[in-house]
């Protein structure tokens, strides 16, 4: 596959101009528009809810409380759907947290709705609420659901640290981020008969119709769900939230389709955040620098509506060579939102703490960074002695730190100067697992020469139209321009989640498999064909281009839609499952990076700007050129705005954040992001799977983060361990 | 959103007749903040009149040799407008430090001058406290998270500050409001327009319900050239000043015949640091004035827990804008 000319997106027309269909944009004959009523208390039960005036608003269809909601199965309450959080369905008048979805206002126009939603009067019976985190922190309990989470060893930590000649303690925080995906989270939902279909941008659709189904009571057989684009997902996508099941329930009691469309106020308490973290990270050196142990023990926050871990100390168990390690992660129950995965999940918050740790052990020893890592280089994966089945992270630290120009930093904080302003190097490590799964695809080429490519997987902003393309096209020996790719609905070939950075890897092995399968077949029927030019061809010596195969040197070529015509076909299809085999079993699968940050501190105000950002990465093959260095550069930015902008802040007596607005809740902006310079080694790595391509969409975020606080900590020499490094935290600690 | 009747008036008598004969009735400019407020049900107008239509709408050189700038000309008209150019540098830099190219060419002058202020908890009506949103149910703010807010002026009331740029540059430069009501016109001095919270956050200007505002004047000016607004805000772009600073000077040589230092992010209104100013007239400028005089700008504060950083802030953002105003930076 060559990356010589980039592939713009194939999807890139329809998004910019408007004619891609998002899940709100799909009009409806009688489409009603619902709009939530959230709680405003963080604990208690509902006393009553007075819909007068509300169902007096022209246009309301219905008004939807606990009191008059459609009674769902085991009232909705579901176990063995382990993957999905408890969300509010309407079946009791239990409210666990502020912002909970209590009822549905339903009218013919979205402002009657809202207005309706607005005038409905809430009495509640108010219990006290538990929302303040550094209160609880320390009667945090262990995970229910514990394993490897709750508590991990690795060698005899304890022993380490007695005979240590260094000891690094410190504790770092993380604040609750959420999602903020561009497009707001909306379902429409369309009975016709007992056959649901669900408008849902979902980075999971064939789980959404699993859920929807339990839920209901209804058979998947008669649930589509569609979901052909989606507009950013980052893990809050990957769940159900009380809007989308409040839409099939609402389109049942009125007999016509309801569309749900959160705003963004809503969409922080409806759907979920990633959790606080506080991790305490020790770590048991020699003074030559060599690592004996590190300990991190992970206190995070999690709601009463699913135990999610943000698992922040796996990532220390294998990114250094220690002779011992352990981790354990306790939770602190909030009457808060449910928390959930968020880009990086673990990784994202982990990899912050631990690579600030090891700056400043750096700092403590007197030895470079890089060269503090590169003295710890595991070469195999410390956890089970495994190789990898791939890893240049030396070659990432080089190139990176070559060019970002690392030679010719000072280390002494405050050392750097361009003219008033505090310049600040810093660097860290990137990491995040392999992920490869099961999952299916259907390529079909036609007799015109065109392919279809269809899997029940989703474009969620990272190109996966574009990159399966680019597979299909490879495989086939076809030009992009006559492939056409469907995602995002369950008639498809199934497909799983698009998380864990695992789609390419995933789906577009099925579409390689698919694809061989479909060019085998046409190939046979050449070489059987008297009529072709390949006639008893060995199959061997046939290639593919420009939807013609062909035996170069022999000057015999036969196009694919000759050879169909010839033998009476309309079609040629195949549908495949691909999965990771028994192959894989001897190695470890992660990739791994490096990250360089510069930035500019003001010594009087008090600002930090990022001016330059270096990342290398070893994702082995980059198949899609464009598409995949925009996800590791929007990684780095998230990683960026990790460091220095994001955090909802949670007011504990009202069990509500402040700022949930994008006025408020700060991302950054293009100025506040520099000059990125992202790479990627390229290098495939054919033993993790047939295209050689690790996962890209989660990596950025890591190292980006502890690079921009490592910066911060060498262009000031104050050491900031609460994210994000605003401001007002400089200014207490700065002298002018 | 609550709903309403929407009328476009083509005169000022017929605008005032719809603000008089609807009591809940409000102007409505670009809408950038009143149509935000409005859709999170904290404003709840039955009634907007809209400004576009009316005779507001030009940026004229006054015979005095200032400038009169119509209350519905948009941010960005007025920041680039040559005659604010070249006479008020201090009014273009400051708006265009403020919001975003979109929100600027919809904001307009009188509309930026009615903004209401900033405050977590006034923004989201589940806060059950505000005596903005609801006189008489508290202050959330006051012990709550309150990074953000007043350390000058403010009461228990209320900490909320003045979110806009453009007033704050308006401060230092005397500009006038000029207003038409049923019975009379009246110019109000932009140091009187808005108001401490005191015991009645929820009244923030001292503008009538049925009075109008026809333009902003800015008077012939002999500080308007050295100057400088400096803006701090927790991301480069498209972010409330945590602090701001409009510094301007008139020099005779090195000594200083008048001084004007506002400051935005401080106080419910713009907030004029009388004492500096005094400090500096008089005196030859140096490094040495421009740092008592920064020394004093936080003379008086009252900060909060969480805005205590804003006095370290407030004291460099003068100097910096002073010596840049000085021409000393």
């Amino acid at each position: 596959m060559s990356n010589a000319q980039p592939q713009w997106r194939v999807d890139g027309v329809a998004k910019v101009t408007g004619t891609a269909q998002f899940g709100a944009d799909f009009p409806l004959e009688r489409l009603a528009f619902g709009v939530s009523i959230l709680s405003t208390v963080a604990k208690g039960r509902i006393r009553s809810m007075d819909v007068r005036d509300a169902k007096r608003v022209r246009g309301v269809l219905e008004i939807i409380t606990p009191s008059n909601a459609l009674a769902l199965p085991n009232k909705g309450v579901h176990p063995e759907l382990k993957d999905a959080p408890q969300i509010a369905m309407l079946q009791d008048e239990l409210v666990d947290y502020n912002g909970k979805a209590i009822g549905l206002a339903v009218a013919d126009s979205l402002e009657a709705a809202q207005y309706a939603a607005s005038l409905v009067k809430v009495e509640y019976e108010v219990q006290p609420h538990l929302c303040d985190f550094e209160s609880q922190a320390d009667l945090a309990v262990a995970p229910k659901n514990g394993g490897d989470a709750a508590k991990y060893d690795r060698g005899k930590v304890a022993e380490q640290f007695e005979s240590a000649e260094v000891h690094l303690q410190e504790t770092y925080s993380t604040p609750v981020q959420h999602h903020n995906p561009m497009e707001p989270h909306a379902t429409i939902a369309h009975w016709q008969g007992d056959r649901l279909t669900l408008y849902e941008p979902s980075q999971w659709i064939v789980f959404v119709r699993t859920c929807i189904s339990v839920w209901f009571g209804v058979s998947e057989a008669n649930i589509r769900v569609l979901g052909p684009y989606v507009g950013g997902g980052f893990g809050g996508k990957g769940a159900l939230w009380s809007h989308s099941p409040l839409a099939v329930m609402a389109a049942k009691m009125l007999n016509r389709p309801v569309k749900i469309a959160l705003d963004r106020r809503q969409m922080y308490t409806v759907t979920a955040s990633r959790p606080r973290t506080r991790q305490k990270i020790q770590i048991a050196a020699r003074k030559s620098g060599d690592l004996m142990a590190i300990q991190n023990d992970v206190v995070l926050h999690a709601s009463p509506q699913i135990e999610l871990i943000e698992d922040s100390g796996t990532v220390s168990h294998y990114l250094y060579k220690t002779e011992a390690n352990s981790t354990s992660h306790r939770v602190a129950v909030l009457d808060t939102s449910p928390t959930w995965v968020m880009r990086a999940p673990g990784e994202a918050t982990g990899s912050f703490a631990l690579e600030s740790a090891m700056d400043e052990l750096a700092y403590k020893l007197n030895i470079d960074p890089i060269d503090l890592r590169l003295r710890n280089y595991a070469e195999t994966d410390v956890t089970n002695g495994k190789p990898y089945s791939q890893k240049l992270l030396r070659d990432c630290y080089a190139q990176a730190a070559e060019r970002f120009g690392w030679s010719r930093r000072t280390p002494t904080p405050s050392s750097m100067r361009d003219e008033n302003l505090l310049l600040g190097w810093g660097m860290a490590t990137a990491t995040y697992p392999a992920y490869r799964a099961a999952s299916s695809a259907m390529v079909r080429i036609l007799s015109d020469g065109s392919v279809f490519v269809g899997s029940a997987t989703h474009e969620i902003g990272t190109g996966t139209y574009t990159v399966l393309a680019q597979i299909a096209s490879a495989a086939l020996g076809i030009p992009i321009d006559h492939i056409q790719v469907k995602t995002g609905d369950t008639d498809l070939p199934p497909a799983i989640y698009s998380g864990g950075s695992l789609t390419v890897a995933t789906v577009g092995s099925a579409v390689h498999a698919a694809a061989g399968q479909v060019r085998q077949t046409v190939i046979e029927m050449a070489i059987n064909d008297p009529a072709s030019p390949l006639y008893h061809a060995a199959p061997g010596q046939i290639t593919m281009a420009e939807g013609e195969l062909l035996i170069a040197d022999k000057n015999a070529r036969d196009s694919y839609s000759a050879i169909l015509r010839r033998n009476g076909r309309k079609s040629v299809e195949v549908t495949t499952e691909s999965k990771p085999g028994k192959d894989i079993d001897p190695y470890s699968t992660h990739s791994f990076g490096a990250a360089f940050a510069e930035v500019a501190v003001d010594p009087e105000m008090f600002t930090v700007r990022v001016r330059r950002f270096v990342g290398v990465y070893d994702v082995g093959r980059l198949i899609s050129q464009k598409t995949g260095i925009n996800q590791l550069a929007g990684g780095a930015v998230w990683g960026i705005s990790m460091a220095l902008f994001e955090e909802a802040m949670m007011d504990p007596r009202y069990g509500r954040s402040v700022n949930m607005d994008l006025a408020e809740y700060h991302l950054p902006t293009n100025a506040d992001i520099g000059e990125m310079d992202i790479s990627v080694l390229d290098v495939p790595d054919f033993k993790f799977n047939p295209l050689g391509a690790r996962g890209v969409g989660e990596m950025g975020i890591t190292g980006a983060c502890a690079a921009v606080a490592n910066a911060v900590f060498h262009a000031t020499g104050i050491r900031v361990r609460d994210l994000p490094i605003t401001i007002d935290k400089l200014a207490g600690r700065m002298k002018a | 959103m609550k709903p309403f009747h929407f009328m476009r008036p083509a005169n000022i008598p017929a605008a005032m007749a719809a603000l008089q004969d609807s009591p809940n009735a409000r102007l409505l400019g670009g809408g950038t903040n009143l149509v935000d407020l409005m859709r999170l049900g904290i404003e709840q107008p039955n009634r907007l009149v809209q400004i576009h239509a009316l005779p507001l709408a030009q940026i004229e050189s006054m015979p005095d040799g200032g400038v009169r700038i119509g209350a519905a000309i948009s941010n960005t008209e007025m920041a680039n407008h040559p005659l604010i150019r070249e006479r008020y540098p201090l009014l273009s830099k400051a708006l265009l430090s403020g919001a975003s190219p979109q929100l600027r060419n919809m904001a307009t002058a009188g509309g930026n001058l009615m903004q209401r202020t900033r405050c977590y908890y006034f923004m989201d009506t589940a806060f059950p406290a505000c005596n903005k949103r609801n006189p008489g149910s508290g202050c959330a703010a006051l012990e709550g998270v309150n990074r953000i807010h007043a350390i000058f002026g403010a009461s228990n009331s209320c900490i909320a500050v003045h979110p806009s740029d453009m007033c704050v540059a308006l401060a230092a430069l005397d500009a006038v409001i000029q207003v038409r009501g049923p019975k009379e016109s009246r110019a109000i001095p932009i140091n009187d327009f808005h108001r401490l919270p005191g015991d009645t956050p929820h009244i923030e200007t001292n503008l009538a319900p049925d009075e109008i505002i026809t333009s902003i004047d800015l008077p012939r000016s002999r500080w308007a050239r050295r100057v400088e607004y400096v803006k701090l805000r927790d991301r480069h772009s498209f972010a409330f000043a945590l602090v701001s600073c409009a510094a301007a000077l008139d020099l005779d040589g090195k000594i200083v015949r008048a001084a004007r230092l506002a400051f935005g992010g401080v106080a419910h209104k713009p907030w004029r640091s009388f004492a500096a100013e005094q400090l500096l007239v008089g005196k030859p400028l140096n490094i040495d004035l421009i740092e008592r005089a920064s020394d004093l700008v936080v003379e008086g504060a009252k900060p909060r827990p969480g805005n205590r950083f804003k006095l370290a802030l407030m004291k460099n953002i003068a100097k910096r804008s002073l010596m840049s105003a000085g021409g000393m930076a």
